[in-house]
């Protein structure tokens, strides 16, 4: 199964975006035959794959919304393909030559949705893959119960009802229906006005089943807010506060900032737009993501939003500095993310020369402008912090140390300054295409070799390719090609390589044992640990081109 | 008898320069930037942002409407609408010049879908460039007030693609290649302050784009690259075959065999390789830098420049040598969209495309 390394890498770079070159169809068939290909390989190692880190958003919801509607295949013991229902669980009986393990792997297959995807992606995010499945009518039982479960037993159900109250009207409307949400509506309300004495079967068949530690009341509220029941008795302070906000404006202060702007915007267009911006108590409601966008709008207002660079990726903070300057404040956030990640990357090189591709390529398109030059730099950035001696070279004319990508590509003349500087190891970092002249860099490398210049250049690639099937490009035959998408990339790096052993089935389980290992976070059920107890220790042993140590 | 204008490409190319020729496969693309900024013109609207697609009121007429109420707009040569709708997709046969906030209507343009009923609503569509083999037409054919005019060229391209049954169905040879024509995007980057470019395929110049402002260009260069320029070149190859493909690759200039000893060796035969590439690709264009072309005055528009006040453009016609239009404004050629009238002949795609790239 050798697609399992480009899945893994697809997994971390692909998206339904477009990209510079690539429209957003195109990403998204290519990457959904590189996971149907490997839920077909073995459906465990597809749900086990997540324990690698550093997979996109977008790719994890992919992994369950597979999980929960595709069928898929296990790899038996006897080394064939068992055939696995969807949205049942895997035959572990047959792999494992025991019977009744089964319901135990599909308690572990909704804890890996549940807690490594579900509870980790943007509720945003998350909420428009629900809002997909309707579109796609995609719906069974398991998916209902993981849905209702998730956000009913789900203790920021008030915060999240007040910020997202369409999607999560249409989630609940999809996993109820229609019909029986409008039902649920109303008895959720009488139920609230009687003081929690009518409670009807429906409400505890549909509801209450779901809530886990939650009151039914704080739950009730919740769906009478969602569905836009608003003549209750609300208790839980942001209900209340919105509803007395709709006539009284200074309420709007404290709610969650697109609330109190829409609020703002039809009810009370006389309160000035930089007295909600400029509140500490809105900003507080804010998202990281809202503070970003609002930057460049407050200046002009003249109001100044509390950003919390620390907080996020080195990518993000990189496209923010791309976005609103290179200030100190932001130069500070980048050296201080560079060396919290430095700590925790495990490729740590004694000589390493950095070439980034600057070509206008690595802008990117509008939707995901400057993410490719990003992830460069980054990467660049943290080679500087973990190797002994790190060089970094551009394919252009760069003065900068976060230059905007522009011009053509001459890789060739990069990389032979990069081996000029005599390395034991060449990063290049670029999307793939040489056009100055295409090949040139391929003939360089030869050339190279034979006057015995043997450091391996590596290609790192921010982006993947759909005209290769969702692969990335290879700029030279000699070189080792991996996708990246950041500096979490290169921590999950050496464990990707374990993936190419994964034809063999013993080294598969050990593969699984592997994996579960470092899903962290979740329980695993017993009864499978005892199973994969049974398969042998992967060994990590330094190897290639790399010098790599695994904590 | 209509005006004309005599102009040879040296002519056309004034206030340009060359910059670095980019190589992929048989292709090459030299991009052109203009020496100063008097030979950049930023008073033109720019396509993907200002032209409407206004209506498709009968088969073989489309209404364009310029949206930019300051800056006149130069529809680009043979701009092409294919679109998702169920409507019948349509091309211009020509340029054409429209002024500030004005509407034209072109009742020479024709059908690219044919059997396909239906208008294109208005609105502002992404737009497509005919491939380069469709827009070697003589005057007779650009003129022709026929919707079906195009269709036995297609039909023919089609064929040449090895998609016999497509007919007169533009859209299947866009589709059908998708991959294909994509990756002539992806090997070709727009310099900073480009207007401009030649296009190079096997060692012959059948291309001359140039754009009155970098901000024209970058929204011409892709459909012209994919959809016009991508063609020709798979079609080149499919002439050339595989053996050709290669010996064609192999007559460039390339590190030399014997390897150098030391990196300093390698990178001066890297800069020998640079110079090399550079006078092969000024051999190329200079051949043809004194070929005369006669252009057949199409219209006059007058509009104001900011900077100079009243200003006459004129577009104007090839139909020899190079086919296509320019936009001059009195001898200094802003815009040309000129495909040479050399057609390669027929052969199968997909093989050659493997040798074209590698892939």
């Amino acid at each position: 199964m050798n697609n399992l390394v480009q899945f893994v890498g697809a997994c971390e770079t692909g998206t339904d975006r477009a990209t510079f070159y690539n429209s957003a169809t195109q990403q998204t068939q290519s990457l959904e035959e590189l996971h149907k290909g490997v839920l077909d390989f073995d459906r465990e190692l597809y749900s086990l794959a997540l324990a690698f880190g550093g997979f996109n958003d977008y790719n994890k919801l992919l992994i369950t919304r597979n999980l929960l509607f595709q069928t898929g295949y296990v790899i038996g013991r006897d080394g064939k393909r068992h055939h696995v229902r969807a949205g049942k669980s895997a035959d572990f009986a047959v792999q494992y030559g025991f019977a009744g393990i089964e319901k135990h792997w599909r308690e572990l297959e909704d804890r890996i949705i549940v807690q490594i995807v579900w509870d980790r992606v943007p509720i945003p995010r998350l909420l428009r893959e629900f809002a997909s499945w309707r579109k796609l009518r995609l719906n069974n039982a398991r998916s209902k119960r993981l849905v209702l479960r998730f956000i009913l037993g789900n203790q920021r159900l008030a915060g999240w009802a007040m910020r997202y109250r369409p999607g999560l009207k249409r989630a609940l409307s999809h996993a109820w229906g229609d019909a029986r949400a409008r039902r649920l509506k109303k008895l959720a309300g009488e139920f609230l006005r009687d003081g929690g004495s009518a409670v009807d079967s429906d409400l505890d068949r549909w509801v209450f089943r779901f809530i886990g530690q939650s009151t039914r009341s704080a739950v009730c509220e919740a769906i009478c807010f969602i569905f836009g029941e608003l003549a209750v008795p609300f208790a839980t302070p942001l209900f209340a506060q919105y509803v007395e906000a709709l006539s009284n404006p200074e309420k709007l202060l404290g709610l969650p900032y697109d609330i109190a702007i829409g609020l703002r915007n039809r009810l009370h267009k006389d309160v000035p737009k930089s007295t909600l911006i400029g509140s500490r108590a809105t900003q507080e409601q804010m998202s990281k993501k809202q503070r970003v966008k609002l930057q460049r709008s407050a200046a002009r207002e003249g109001v100044r939003v509390a950003m919390d660079l620390g907080s996020q990726g080195l990518v993000e903070i990189i496209k923010y500095g791309y976005e609103m300057g290179f200030s100190g404040e932001v130069r500070d956030a980048v050296a201080a993310r560079v060396k919290s990640d430095a700590a925790r990357c495990p490729l740590r090189p004694r000589h390493v020369a950095v070439v980034i591709d600057t070509s206008r390529s690595m802008y990117g398109k509008d939707d995901r402008k400057l993410h490719p030059i990003s992830v460069a730099l980054s990467i660049g950035l943290l080679m500087k912090e973990t190797a002994e001696r790190c060089d970094l070279f551009y394919t252009g004319d760069v003065l900068d140390e976060f230059p905007i990508p522009t011009g053509d590509t001459d890789l060739a003349w990069a990389v032979l300054r990069a081996y000029k500087s005599e390395p034991e190891l060449v990063l290049l970092i670029t999307d793939g295409y040489e056009n100055v002249t295409a090949g040139t860099l391929d003939h360089v490398v030869r050339a190279l070799r034979k006057i015995g210049c043997q450091a391996p250049l590596v290609q790192f690639s921010p982006v993947l390719a759909s005209e290769v099937g969702g692969d990335i490009r290879k700029v030279a035959d000699s070189t080792y090609a991996l996708a990246v998408g950041g500096p979490e990339s290169i921590a999950s790096m050496y464990a990707k390589f374990l993936l190419v052993g994964a034809n063999d089935p013993e080294k598969l389980l050990a593969l699984k044992k592997y994996l579960l290992g470092k899903l962290g976070g979740i329980e695993i059920p017993g009864k499978i640990q005892e199973a994969l107890d049974r398969a042998e220790d992967l060994r990590l042993s330094s190897g290639g081109p790399f010098t790599i140590s695994e904590d | 008898m209509s005006r004309k204008i005599k102009l040879n490409l040296a002519e056309i190319l004034k206030g340009k320069i060359a910059g670095r020729a980019q190589v992929a496969g048989i292709m090459e693309v030299i991009p052109l930037i203009p020496q100063d900024a008097a030979h950049h013109s930023p008073v033109f609207a720019v396509p993907t942002r200002h032209m409407f697609l206004a209506g498709n009121p009968s088969y073989g007429t489309v209404v364009v409407r310029n949206a930019d109420s300051d800056r006149p707009l130069i529809v680009p040569t043979n701009a092409a609408w294919v679109t998702k709708h169920r409507a019948q997709d349509h091309a211009v046969a020509k340029a054409g010049l429209v002024g500030a906030g004005g509407t034209a209507s072109y009742d020479n343009a024709a059908c690219v879908q044919a059997s396909q009923p239906g208008a294109i609503p208005p609105d502002l569509h992404q737009f497509q460039i005919l491939p380069a083999s469709l827009r070697r037409m003589d005057k007779d054919l650009a003129e022709q007030k026929d919707f079906r005019k195009f269709w036995p060229n297609i039909t023919a391209l089609n064929a040449e693609f090895g998609l016999g049954t497509a007919g007169g169905h533009l859209e299947k040879l866009f589709t059908g290649f998708a991959k294909e024509l994509l990756q002539f995007v992806a090997e070709f980057e727009s310099l900073p302050g480009q207007v401009g470019a030649l296009i190079i395929i096997n060692g012959k110049l059948v291309g001359v784009e140039i754009a009155p402002s970098a901000e024209y260009w970058e929204s011409v260069w892709e459909p012209l690259i994919r959809y016009s320029y991508g063609p020709e070149a798979l079609l080149a190859a499919r002439k050339l075959g595989p053996d050709g493909v290669k010996s064609s690759a192999a007559a460039r200039p390339r590190l030399p065999e014997t390897a150098p000893r030391s990196i300093e060796g390698i990178e001066e035969a890297l800069r020998t390789l640079r110079r090399q590439e550079q006078q092969r690709t000024q051999e190329i264009v200079t051949k043809e830098l004194d070929t005369s072309l006669i252009f057949e005055v199409d219209q006059d528009l007058t509009a104001v420049d900011p900077r100079t006040g009243q200003t006459s453009y004129t577009l104007a016609s090839c139909y020899e040598g190079f086919v296509g239009q320019v936009v001059v404004e009195e001898d200094y050629v802003l815009y040309a969209s000129l495909v040479s009238s050399t057609r390669p002949p027929k052969r199968s795609i997909r093989d050659a495309f493997r040798f074209l790239t590698g892939m």
